[in-house]
């Protein structure tokens, strides 16, 4: 369940960025939990006490983009992003290097595309922190954008370094095989 | 270039390249890019159409749902609970011919009221029912098969994942799905139990159950208060409105985590496995939506939508015919594609033209996951029965065994499909339309 394949090679910056991962990935279980029971007292406040919680919609509402995008990376490290690799697993079996060649073209695209996100989100979060954006109803309960739009850009940076690594590992395979 | 034709590129290259391999999530979203680019000839628009997409679109209070149902069903699986369920039935079918293969599948559908993850009850009940059943004499293939085919149960009967996920690309009604789910889960559990009994009468050399034989599990029937008491509350609290399905959720892993605590089988190690895999499924599950939201914004700026279902009503095809197709296009993509990566492509293309057909969503949403998940049955690549098999390698059954003993049950999940299709009665009677 846990199992993380060694891709972080020997190299220091591959070790930071995984560590950096498994951070995120605890931040982002505990943060699920924590959804939990904020939910389970709103609902026992405002049915036993008359008394809910204010803003509870807010949060949830920005905690799923926080949970995702920080859970993200790690998810792909632990090689649970959905892909169909029905296909994939055939051709391993007739053509080894043919199959590691495929994948490492389909880790490069996600790798592109992570990129592509974060650059783009980049601009958004400055902004709403520069202007101070808020959510959520005025004089009843707001919280700031900028956090949510940062581990966007956190999230989507840390993605697409686990592709690279993964990407690294089909090249090995590649050579392997040769 | 023509938007519409670009909409068309755009389909087969999402079709190619999840074939290939490439991430689902990747492939939507990237190659959604590339079409608005295409479109507009501008790329900076391009990145921005993404940018907002990806931010805006799981920012939605109803997505809470996705983690606190995932953490509730993995805990429930975790607790024992399946294993308990389907002790005291096995036990009170006993005397029954085909008793513990009925057994199963009526477990498989208290188990599925709680938990919404096919994949979960294939994995508990292989290594739950299979054993005891083989035991008793019934033959190893209707036993496999048996287990396979009633995992499906859990994706129909509420609450569900598949269903969630059909609701948030349609913008529908988690609740009424749930509602609808109901009649063609328990359609499909009966078709099952007749077939088991029928065949029970017909070959009763395939069960071969010894007169003496005697449940090895001495589970006291109260064992299954914590699971009925878990299904009650979460449902009567949706249908009753004293909580919405979001919370719904929040409440049944709170209270699934706090059986399981009492009852020593969720440690802290447990617990926090369970929390982690939560995490996983949900990144993967949301990192879907997103990927899919862009493609069907993509997809309505293109127009392809609009033009497919102009197409559609001219060929004149009614309601009934144009569904009967769907289902069959969504059986074949079945059988070597995943059931979200399938809805994600087809729901947001079929939705409009059902609506202008006048076809119920609820129906509508039904015969998408049952058709989808004929396809965990079938072969090459069938999750279901995958999962089985990988659970039980030790036993030296063969992956074409355990097909073959699902054929059976993917037939009569087909043939449910289609009495599901000619009376949507069966999914709409109970929400009174």
């Amino acid at each position: 369940m846990n199992h993380l394949p060694s891709v972080a090679g020997p190299t220091r910056l591959g070790k930071a960025a995984v560590a950096l991962m498994g951070v995120a990935n605890v931040v982002a279980t505990l943060w699920i939990l924590g959804l939990m029971v904020l939910i389970v007292a709103d609902i026992l406040g405002r049915e036993l006490f008359a008394h809910p919680i204010a803003g509870v919609p807010e949060m949830v509402k920005y905690s799923i983009v926080g949970i995702v995008f920080l859970q993200i990376s790690h998810t792909h490290r632990a090689g649970q992003m959905i892909r169909s690799d029905g296909i994939l697993g055939m051709v391993r079996k007739a053509r080894p290097r043919l199959a590691a060649a495929m994948d490492l073209i389909a880790q490069l695209c996600g790798a592109g595309f992570a990129a592509m996100l974060c650059w783009a989100v980049w601009p958004k979060a400055v902004r709403a922190y520069m202007r101070g954006e808020l959510e959520g109803i005025s004089g009843h309960f707001t919280l700031p954008v900028w956090p949510f739009l940062g581990l966007i850009v956190l999230g989507s940076a840390l993605l697409s370094a686990s592709f690279l690594m993964s990407a690294a590992a089909a090249v090995q395979q590649i050579r392997k095989t040769s | 270039m023509d938007p519409v034709t670009v909409g068309y590129l755009s389909l087969i290259a999402i079709a190619i390249a999840i074939y290939a391999g490439l991430h689902v999530a990747i492939a939507l979203a990237g190659i959604s890019l590339f079409s608005v680019w295409a479109i507009t000839g501008k790329l900076k628009l391009a990145t921005s159409f993404v940018a907002l997409a990806a931010t805006d679109s799981i920012a939605e209070y109803t997505f809470g749902v996705v983690p606190l149902f995932v953490l509730m069903g993995l805990a429930v699986s975790e607790s024992g609970l399946g294993r308990d369920t389907f002790a005291i039935i096995a036990r009170g079918l006993q005397r029954w011919r085909a008793g513990l293969s009925v057994a199963t599948v009526l477990s498989n559908a208290v188990f599925a009221a709680i938990t919404g993850v096919s994949i979960a009850s294939a994995a508990v009940f292989s290594k739950v029912a299979v054993p005891e059943m083989v035991r008793a004499g019934t033959s190893r293939s209707i036993a496999v098969g048996v287990v396979a085919g009633s995992s499906v149960l859990g994706m129909l009967i509420p609450p569900s994942l598949l269903l969630i996920l059909f609701a948030i690309l349609t913008d529908s009604s988690v609740g009424d799905l749930f509602i609808g789910g109901i009649g063609p889960g328990l359609l499909l559990a009966f078709a099952y139990i007749a077939y088991l009994s029928i065949l029970g009468f017909l070959r009763p050399d395939l069960f071969n159950m010894s007169r003496e034989f005697e449940s090895s599990d001495h589970v006291p029937t109260r064992a299954m208060l914590p699971i009925l008491g878990l299904a009650a509350t979460v449902l009567s609290g949706i249908y009753l409105g004293f909580f919405t399905p979001t919370e719904a959720g929040a409440v049944g892993a709170a209270a699934a985590l706090i059986i399981g605590v009492a009852m020593r089988r969720i440690g802290r190690r447990e617990g926090w496995q369970i929390a982690v895999q939560t995490g996983h499924i949900t990144a993967a599950v949301s990192f879907l939506i997103i990927g899919a939201s862009i493609y069907s914004r993509m997809l309505a700026f293109s127009g392809l939508p609009a033009a497919i279902t102009q197409a559609a009503i001219d060929t004149g095809i009614g309601p009934t015919a144009f569904l009967l197709v769907f289902a069959a296009i969504l059986i074949v993509l079945g059988t070597v594609l995943d059931s979200s990566s399938i809805m994600l492509v087809t729901v947001p293309l079929a939705f409009p033209i059902t609506q202008e057909m006048g076809i119920d969503i609820v129906h509508f949403g039904l015969i998408t996951v049952l058709a989808v998940e004929v396809g965990l049955l079938t072969p090459p690549l069938g999750l279901s029965v995958f999962v089985v098999h990988a659970t039980l390698r030790d036993t030296g059954i063969t992956l074409g065994e355990v097909f073959r003993g699902a054929i059976p049950f993917a037939l009569i999940m087909a043939a449910s499909l289609i009495a599901l299709i000619f009376y949507p009665q069966i999914a709409t009677g109970l929400l009174g339309r």
